[in-house]
């Protein structure tokens, strides 16, 4: 994929398999075999993410769908969880610092954690490697590294994957 | 899959009629007993005492050969609950097994050797560990090619009509979980797979209870009736799972997981989650559809069994 350029995010739609649910989407890229969960928010960019539609304007689309005001920031953060998930064609990447906030600093900001996007993702497990487990399992936070003794896979759930 | 054409015939002597005949014209297998010079990993036994069987699981089938008829015998109950035997000339994967015997008067030690196709499983002078290497081949296959059911790595018991699946890899405490519940009373399902149907319903994979010691000593295996329990007979539809790992001291104390992220739970424990993507999801779909799903971390299973039956109902 090749670095930030442009700010008219496009979203990828080939070797995915998407299926909706009532307020998330679920993602299957079936070259890089990873399975991706994105909250509402996070798929709403994400279905606005066509090309033509710059990021104030994902904003005020975002806006009106969720009925509440959003800041250009919760976009921004959105298109960078997106991009690290490669389900943009390119990624994208903010002009000025603000755009660049972490989601501590965007909670501290707005104080509204659960209007933030998410998008949680796992690689699918091979099928030896889904009847094996790592035995220092930190339980770390869903989606992030397990950091156990040996191990370098994600933790979900309480299991590594 | 390859198929190789086979028998289903068992036979001794010089008149053995065995899946060789046909192999000889495999690009992937060589004969059981014509061997093609060079050919090292080329599974080589005697003409006399030979014999083959072919049976179907899950769609799949499979052969299983041998140079001793007694070995057949022992194998068989190795294999996935639910096989039937198969008139089929032809197979999906073929197990040979040689079994060595030491001549009398001759220095030279015989290994045991099972080779799936012309893959070697094993060569040793442990017949247990060609067993219970046959057993876990055969077990992976069937949990990753299953036609029309999706495997996850799971316990699971059946509790008032409905199913409790417990997903987890190995070393997760599955079967520990899965003992206390049948204590309490739950009807044994599995404690090594849930496997699903389209509908989202949990079928019986009722293997004994593998059951660890510690240490380096051989997990033990155990009937559910030894916990006072039955083993189920229909499927279920999913009243619970519950994505759970132990840690010493920890109170149960779930939290409820999305649908989505359920969906990425059972996913990450789901055997053809990269073969059969879409399948498995869709699965995964239905059981998420009217079930609910916690994870969190759990103490000891059988503090953890009343607040899970309190869940479910």
């Amino acid at each position: 994929m090749q670095g930030p350029s442009v700010a008219l995010p496009i979203a990828r739609d080939e070797g995915l398999l998407i299926q909706e649910l009532p307020d998330e989407v679920l993602v299957y890229d079936l070259e890089s075999y990873r399975a991706h969960c994105l909250n509402r928010i996070a798929a709403l960019v994400w279905r606005h993410c066509d090309g033509k539609t710059d990021v104030a304007r994902i904003t005020e689309l975002l806006a009106d769908e969720l009925e509440s005001p959003v800041s250009e920031d919760v976009v921004w953060f959105a298109l960078r969880r997106l991009g690290r998930a490669q389900l943009l064609q390119e990624r994208v990447a903010p002009s000025d610092e603000i755009g660049k906030r972490s989601r501590r600093e965007l909670v501290r900001a707005f104080g509204l954690a659960l209007l933030l996007p998410a998008v949680t993702s796992i690689i699918a497990p091979t099928a030896a490697a889904a009847q094996t487990c790592v035995k220092d399992c930190t339980s770390a936070p869903d989606g992030t590294p397990c950091g156990g003794k040996g191990c370098k896979k994600m933790c979900l759930g309480g299991s590594c994957v | 899959m390859e198929r190789t054409r086979g028998v289903s015939r068992s036979g001794s002597g010089p008149n053995f009629r065995s899946i060789s005949r046909y192999l000889d014209r495999s690009p992937y297998l060589g004969p059981f007993s014509g061997i093609r010079p060079g050919h090292a990993d080329v599974p080589t036994c005697s003409r006399q005492g030979t014999a083959g069987t072919v049976i179907s699981t899950y769609g799949i089938r499979v052969g299983i050969r041998a140079n001793d008829e007694a070995v057949l015998t022992e194998l068989s109950e190795r294999l996935p609950p639910g096989w039937k035997s198969s008139r089929s000339t032809y197979v999906d994967r073929l197990y040979s097994v040689i079994l060595g015997v030491d001549r009398p008067g001759s220095r030279r030690r015989r290994f045991h050797l099972l080779y799936d196709g012309l893959q070697r499983l094993a060569r040793t002078r442990h017949l247990e560990e060609v067993h219970a290497r046959f057993e876990n081949s055969l077990q992976s296959l069937v949990a990753s090619s299953a036609r029309r059911r999706i495997f996850v790595h799971a316990g699971v018991v059946g509790w008032r009509g409905r199913a409790i699946v417990l997903p987890g890899r190995s070393f997760s405490g599955k079967t520990t979980m899965v003992s206390a519940l049948l204590k309490a009373g739950a009807t044994y399902y599995s404690d090594e797979f849930a496997v699903l149907d389209e509908r989202g319903r949990v079928h019986p994979y009722a293997k004994p209870l593998s059951l660890r010691g510690g240490g380096e000593e051989p997990p033990r295996q155990c009937n559910a009736e030894a916990f006072g329990s039955v083993v189920g007979a229909k499927p279920l539809p999913v009243g619970l799972v519950a994505v759970s790992r132990y840690e010493e001291g920890a109170r149960w104390r779930p939290r409820r997981l999305s649908p989505g992220r359920a969906v990425l739970a059972l996913l990450a424990n789901t055997v053809p989650a990269r073969s059969a993507p879409e399948r498995s999801l869709r699965t995964l779909r239905e059981i998420i559809a009217s079930t609910l799903v916690f994870t969190g971390r759990r103490g000891e299973a059988d503090e953890t069994v009343d607040l899970l039956l309190r869940t479910v109902g």
